[in-house]
């Protein structure tokens, strides 16, 4: 990436300091875990299909911002599957088929991704708090972040007021 | 999630007097203690707030970007307020505030970063600043959300490191408009410290 700034402000040094805390990889995920990530995991697919299926339909900028947030959905299926392994369980596979409406328009499929992202949102705070391990749990919040930085660009393409919360809940 | 390193161009080592302080050492997970991760959030938000005061001072921003940072600057004034909170409900004492130019720029400077506000001349100098800062916050709260050990404040220090990752997006919009692999470069939102 190129840099980007002329910045005579900040300067830094020739290595960034060590980190203060450490959050160790994952090492070992309890199976406790197994159900929970496969719930998130469910969600990831859902919404790849939706991207799959709504990109066609949205402008060719919004098609850009939403080919860039399919890969992210696909790297969190991929993360998600790779922990349930971990587990040792068997990560869940792709619907046939989801409930996602018949958007026809490139607001239709807006609302319909600001729904799935919300949706996605909101059950990764709900599994959080469930998560067994540190390191699981730091992984899905990295995912959950990613979710939020979606939903801020899909309400900015809605119109919507991007960041409306200090506290991301999906809920807003 | 783009790097510090990758968005910013070199700047004057050392500028503005900043005392660039030795980092601390990294501690041990076991040794972590919930008081510890949040103080420290605590410390990198405060220091958000004199950030983002000093920015919204400077005669650099238009409209919508100064209605945007003000929004922001909101935020992060309410991620203090729930800090502050969460250690008084763990019976732990504050640490000593960071609410000076002086004082924001030592603790940038723990982290590497050698800040001289009166060089910020332009938009670009001021969003990769507060782009930075955006990444420390995000960074202390995916360490506590990580080794937290008590429930209560886990899902508030989610939701905080959600709402940085809004906004480090958004201010990268503001440089990089229609660049969406520039604003939400990566699925993994970790931050630095």
């Amino acid at each position: 990436v190129a840099a980007t700034a002329g910045l005579g402000a900040v300067a830094c040094g020739s290595s960034r300091p060590a980190p203060r805390f450490r959050v160790k990889p994952t090492k070992h995920v309890a199976a406790q875990d197994i159900g929970i990530l496969n719930r998130l995991l469910d969600l990831e697919h859902e919404a790849i299909a939706a991207y799959e299926a709504g990109i066609p339909l949205l402008s060719e900028s919004d098609q850009k911002v939403a080919e860039q947030f399919l890969r992210h959905e696909l790297a969190h299926a991929g993360e998600l599957a790779g922990l349930v392994k971990q587990a040792k369980g068997t990560p869940y596979k792709p619907r046939v088929a989801y409930p996602l409406g018949h958007p026809r328009t490139a607001q239709q499929t807006l609302e319909l991704l600001h729904r799935l992202e919300r949706a996605q949102i909101v059950s990764y705070l709900w599994a959080l708090p469930r998560l067994s391990g540190g390191p699981v749990r730091a992984a899905a919040a990295a995912m959950l972040a990613n979710e939020a930085q979606h939903i801020a660009m899909v309400r900015a393409s809605l119109g919507q007021p991007s960041v409306p919360e200090a506290f991301v809940s999906g809920r807003e | 999630m783009l790097s510090r390193r990758e968005l910013l161009t070199g700047g004057l080592a050392g500028a503005g007097g900043a005392v660039l302080a030795t980092a601390p050492a990294a501690v041990a997970d076991t040794q972590v203690t919930d008081g510890a991760l949040l103080s420290y959030a605590l410390q990198v938000e405060q220091t958000a707030v004199v950030v983002y005061e000093q920015v919204l001072a400077m005669p650099v921003l238009g409209r919508e970007s100064r209605a945007l940072l003000l929004e922001f600057l909101g935020h992060e004034r309410e991620h203090v307020a729930a800090l502050l909170s969460a250690l008084q409900a763990l019976g732990q004492a504050a640490p000593a505030p960071v609410s000076t130019a002086r004082q924001a720029r030592a603790v940038l400077a723990q982290h590497g970063l050698s800040v001289d506000f009166a060089k910020v001349h332009g938009l670009k100098d001021a969003i990769t600043l507060l782009y930075d800062i955006e990444g420390l916050s995000q960074g202390a709260y995916y360490a506590a959300v990580g080794l937290l050990r008590s429930s209560r404040p886990l899902a508030s220090a989610a939701q905080a490191l959600a709402c940085e990752a809004q906004h480090q997006a958004l201010l990268t919009a503001l440089l990089f408009p229609g660049e969406i692999k520039r604003s939400v470069p990566g699925a993994f939102v970790e931050g630095w410290q």
